[in-house]
């Protein structure tokens, strides 16, 4: 074909569509929705344009077929063919009992045991790869090895001619789904005697019978998705004793036992390791003797298309599914919940989850939004209203443990005993609160997983729920302790603070869930918390709700100052505290410790950004605000204010007052020694007392040396231990890589400088450890590269190469930094002061050029800090000996002009900021 | 439901202001967004930066001009959500292409065209599926094959390839993010169609419906 200028021109002045081309779309649509639409259909439908059609519609299918990896993704899972033959080995055929979406179930004669069986037959494509086949016949070959009274008996799995199937005990019985949607056909009828009669399906029926009371047609497997029309090709299971279903679900006794036998056998799998990630009324099949069996042990897995589950395309039945499992997680309380979609079904006769589209019933799904219980059916008893709601809770921790529960509590509630589910746990009043009002518990739920697109749609819905004016402040109050929660975990213990002494009261247990701290949740968070700000403007009536609303802009402080947004950790640090100087503190220890806390936390945020006389003020504040209170004697105060003297010392240093900073340091480590003998278990006072010594250290005594190797060495002891008691806690490893890099001190002496390089590496690999763990927490990664720089510095002198490489990955980290944080000032200095390590090293093994390139580089980015902090001196000294350097390699490459210039640059700096050589 | 472009209800209902519905509508496209996403992405960028999180962005700044938009919709809901995740998507490449700047020294434009489709990311898009053992062989020449293909193919054609099959947009969508008259976008298309074709029928199987 042509495709020359002149006919792309031609084409774009064309008058008309193709044609070809907009069958081609419509064609490609009904691919996309999964119809098997072919070119030939389509070339004998419009004969004359049949030449055209046959030759671009298959290039459009291939193209479509191959754009994805997947080559069943278009597959329609219902038209399977499946030609299979009267015999399969040893089975006999004879008859199809059922279809769905993993195969075509026959009942079958085995004959050499002569008797029947049920056959699951797969279409060969299910099965095509061999890690599938690999994945298939090891599940179901756990699966035979469940023996149980409610598990459908699994006797092997076989292939014949290229088909593999699965044979199962026949089961003479009749589908939960089957017998719900007889019961939703009549509604009206509200059967509610407990007749015990009406529960057997006729004794002794079999699927042949006739009887008029039997399940005429039984069905074996059925795997009917929801709304797929394929009642239509079954008439005969009209046949059903109608009364039937209706009787079982109108009972909420029988509900309860169903469920009770179900959670028993999910429990005696899940003992064997055996998921079943496919719990759904299609799945339960229920005999004439009112027994439960459950079929398909972890055939879902063997045969899940792709594990990377796509929102859109799930295999299975959506509408059981948990939340987490939409996300690709799967684990046994995954199938409790199902079971708990599937009980809710069957006592509201509704699907607990529907919407219009699968991706809006995905989304209800992940925001827990269903009606309850009684609110469709009231008759439904609140006990059997709350198991069900705990087996479907949002978050599996909130569910039952394990099946066992499950049915110890449904059991509890047909003997008419009080359940467990309604008692009121840990997370009580906000699930009580939620239970109230269940778009805010959505809304909890949907924080707490931070799932999807829901967090706008949850801020500004919290802001309806909040702001309607008749609520109670009660309400108002559990609202911000949930939200004061739920920003808890980005901020819990284990993910630790960088500067924070003490775990929060609040902070989630060990395996609670945990969010990940990242710039997108912060940025996410941000409009709820917009909201609070204006609320705490607006509305504010009581202390008790001011204080939580303080609670909340810290919280959001801590996350922001974690992400080196010190901005806004700023503000949101001086909004707390305008709130905390409204209260009266009087003699509240608390408020005055959360006061002194947010003090610390502003001063770090200024310190960070090179305002250290600001940051002194807010030390020296904080002290104040903790030494005039009138227990200053509690532990919990003398913590805070051994950190606000390390804090200080710090700022002291960095301004060069010596003598102070070494006062201030000394003074922490002496309060902290303290407290450390007083309550040797407190682990925060430890960690701290470690990080005294650390900040101490450079001040001990040289002379004595023996002060300052018992400070290394105790600091070293402390994290060592904390490191091995808590090896979950990432932070006390980073506190330990920093501790081993701080205290490296060149020596002369050679086999001390052997133990300082093997201290030093040890530093190196738990920092890359943790920033490899951790890419968004810009703390391990400066851990990182300040360990690398001092490696470089280290071994400058014995092995150059190494410096230089060791330096390089220093810069690399720090570059990557100052890119992704421009306006964070350390990370430029940081970078710089590595960058002048390498020139220097660079400048010793006489490669000036390279010398001379990081030396200007070091200039540019020492400039970037100078322009976002110009007031500092120590920078602009540093500057001006950053131009020296330039001048020296530049002379030494004999290029005096620009050496000239650099100098020239110095002087001018020098001359402006008064500086002296050397200082 | 890939295909429909312009939900006339669902954007009915944003207009009363029906928060659900904005959720909703953007759930019906996220895939696709998504998928665009991925296939645009720099190859450099694409174990360091998620779709998903940079949809989270579009979906920020979509509800945030959501009321601009509807006042008066010049485009459909797809093309304009499409748009702004372009416009997120540079943003990030500009970001990383930016420290990656410094390092290598090396000026390189940013601008638009580093979105274009490109002919050897569709090639292995297309190629990759082949990827069985007995097919691995061909592989490479494969691949080169069809990006020398598209190469020689019209800028233009190549990006409706593009936009029709790896982002599923109608030809009158592809219209109306290229610019193009609806006949415009049909001939470019079925003439880039044939082009494809005389590679594609070269490789044994390729063309085969089953």
């Amino acid at each position: 074909m042509n495709h020359d200028p002149t006919h792309v021109r031609e084409d774009d002045e064309a008058e008309f569509r193709d044609p070809v081309e907009a069958l081609g779309e419509e064609l490609l649509e009904r691919r996309r929705r999964g119809e098997q639409v072919t070119t030939d259909e389509y070339a004998r439908a419009h004969p004359e344009l049949a030449d055209q059609i046959r030759l671009q519609f298959p290039v459009m299918i291939a193209l479509e077929k191959f754009k994805e990896n997947t080559l069943s993704a278009t597959a329609d899972p219902y038209d399977i063919e499946i030609d299979t033959p009267q015999e399969l080995g040893d089975y006999h055929i004879i008859r199809e009992i059922g279809r769905g979406a993993m195969g075509v179930v026959y009942e079958a004669e085995q004959q050499s045991l002569q008797r029947r069986v049920a056959v699951k037959v797969f279409p060969r494509q299910t099965l095509r790869e061999a890690r599938k086949l690999e994945r298939f016949s090891r599940e179901s070959k756990t699966a035979a090895r469940l023996h149980h009274n409610n598990i459908v008996p699994v006797f092997g799995v076989g292939h014949h001619a290229g088909l593999h199937y699965f044979v199962m005990q026949r089961i003479d019985g009749i589908g939960l789904d089957e017998i719900i949607e007889q019961a939703k056909a009549q509604p009206q009828r509200d059967v509610s005697a407990d007749d015990t009669h009406a529960w057997r399906l006729g004794s002794g029926s079999t699927a042949d019978s006739g009887s008029n009371r039997s399940v005429r047609r039984a069905r074996w497997f059925s795997h009917r998705e929801g709304h797929l029309p394929d009642v239509a090709a079954e008439p005969e299971s009209k046949a059903v004793d109608p009364g039937l279903g209706l009787e079982i679900t109108s009972s909420f006794r029988r509900a309860a036992n169903i469920g009770v036998q179900v959670a028993d056998a999910i429990h005696y799998a899940h003992s064997q390791g055996v998921l079943h990630r496919d719990i759904k009324p299609s799945n339960l099949m229920i005999d004439p003797n009112g027994t439960v069996w459950v079929t398909d042990f972890g055939l879902a897995t063997a045969l899940q298309q792709d594990p990377s589950v796509d929102r859109n395309d799930i295999a299975g039945t959506l509408r059981f599914m948990a939340p987490e499992q939409l996300g690709g997680k799967h684990d046994t309380r995954s199938d409790l919940y199902s079971l708990g979609v599937t009980l809710y079904e069957l006592i509201t006769l509704q699907p607990a989850f529907v919407a219009g589209s699968k991706a809006a019933v995905v989304d209800r799904i992940l925001r827990g939004e269903f009606q309850k219980p009684r609110d469709v059916r009231p008759r439904i008893p609140r006990d059997l209203e709350a198991i069900v709601l705990k087996a479907m809770a949002l978050q599996p921790e909130q569910r039952y443990a394990n099946g066992r529960e499950l049915a110890d509590d449904l059991t509890r509630f047909i003997k008419g005993r009080p359940v467990r589910a309604r008692r009121i746990g840990g997370l009580g009043r906000m699930v009580r609160w939620a239970r109230r009002d269940p778009l805010a518990a959505s809304l909890v739920g949907t924080l707490a997983i931070v799932i999807g697109t829901s967090f706008v749609l949850v801020s500004s819905k919290w802001r309806e729920a909040v702001e309607e004016r008749h609520r109670a402040e009660n309400n108002l109050i559990v609202a911000l302790e949930s939200m004061d929660q739920i920003l808890g975990r980005f901020t819990s213990s284990w993910m630790a603070r960088p500067t924070d002494l003490e775990p929060g009261p609040d902070d989630p247990a060990p395996g609670e869930l945990q969010l990940l701290v990242s710039d997108h949740n912060a940025s996410l968070m941000e409009d709820a918390i917009r909201f609070y700000d204006r609320f705490a403007v607006d509305n504010a009536p009581s202390p008790r709700l001011q204080r939580d609303t303080a609670r909340v802009h810290k919280r959001a402080g801590d996350i922001y100052q974690r992400l080196g947004k010190y901005g806004k950790a700023e503000r949101a640090y001086v909004r707390c505290l305008q709130i905390l100087d409204q209260q009266d503190s009087g003699d509240d220890t608390s408020l005055v410790l959360i006061k002194a806390k947010v003090l610390n936390q502003l001063g770090l945020v200024k310190h960070a950004t090179s305002r250290f006389v600001e940051a002194e003020q807010q030390f020296l504040k904080a002290r104040d605000v903790l030494i005039a209170q009138v227990h200053p004697d509690q532990s919990s105060c003398q913590a805070e204010l051994a950190r606000t003297f390390s804090n200080l010392g710090q700022s002291q240093w960095l301004m060069f007052h010596h003598e102070d900073a070494k006062r201030s340091h000394r003074k922490a480590v002496s309060i902290l020694e303290t407290l450390v003998d007083r309550e040797p278990n407190h682990l925060s006072y430890q960690l701290a007392l470690a990080r005294a010594y650390r900040a101490y250290y450079p001040f001990a005594s040289d002379r004595n040396s023996d002060e300052r190797t018992h400070v290394k060495s105790a600091g070293i002891a402390i994290l060592d231990a904390l490191v091995l008691e808590h090896p979950q806690v990432p932070d006390y490893q980073c506190e330990l890589a920093e501790m081993l890099t701080a205290t490296i001190r060149r020596s002369r002496r050679s086999d001390d400088a052997q133990e300082q390089i093997a201290q030093l590496q040890r530093g190196i690999k738990i920092a890359r450890d943790l920033s490899d763990a951790y890419p968004a927490i810009p703390r391990y990664k400066v851990t990182l590269a300040d360990a690398l720089k001092t490696m470089g510095d280290l071994v400058d002198r014995s092995d150059s190469d190494a410096a230089i490489s060791h330096l390089n990955e220093a810069v690399a980290i720090y570059r990557s930094l100052t890119s992704n944080f421009p306006d964070v000032p350390a990370y430029h200095f940081l970078c710089a002061m590595a960058l002048r390590e390498h020139a220097q090293t660079l400048f010793r093994i006489e490669r000036f050029g390279e010398s001379k390139a990081s030396a200007e580089q070091a200039v540019e980015d020492l400039e970037a800090y100078t322009r976002l902090r110009s007031g500092n001196r120590m920078a602009w000294n540093m500057l001006a000996r950053l131009h020296d350097q330039v001048a020296e390699a530049s002379m030494a490459m004999h290029e005096a002009d620009a050496a000239e210039a650099a100098w020239g640059n110095a002087r001018q700096i020098r001359e402006k900021w008064n500086l002296q050589w050397g200082l | 439901m890939p295909g429909s472009g312009f939900n006339e209800e669902l954007v009915e209902r944003l207009r009363s202001g029906e928060e659900h519905a904005f959720v909703e509508l953007f759930s019906i496209h996220r895939e696709r967004l998504k998928r665009m996403l991925e296939f645009r992405m720099d190859r450099r960028l694409r174990g360091r930066e998620d779709a998903s999180d940079i949809l989270q962005e579009v979906y920020i700044d979509a509800h945030q001009r959501m009321r601009h938009y509807l006042q008066r919709p010049q485009l459909s809901f797809y093309v304009w959500l499409r748009q702004l995740t372009t416009q997120r998507l540079i943003d990030v490449h500009r970001r990383h292409l930016k420290a990656e700047m410094r390092d290598i020294k090396q000026e390189v434009g940013i601008n638009r065209q580093l979105l274009a489709a490109t002919s050897a990311s569709m090639a292995l898009q297309l190629a990759s599926a082949l990827a069985s053992p007995s097919q691995l062989a061909m592989h490479a020449e494969l691949v080169l094959q069809i990006e020398r293909a598209l190469e020689g193919m019209d800028e233009i054609d190549r990006e409706v390839i593009a936009l029709r099959h790896f982002e599923e947009l109608r030809n009158s969508e592809v219209a109306e993010v290229l610019g193009l008259k609806d006949a415009a976008a049909s001939n470019r298309y079925m003439r880039a169609l044939s082009r494809l074709r005389e590679v594609l029928q070269e490789i044994p199987g390729f063309l085969d419906e089953s």
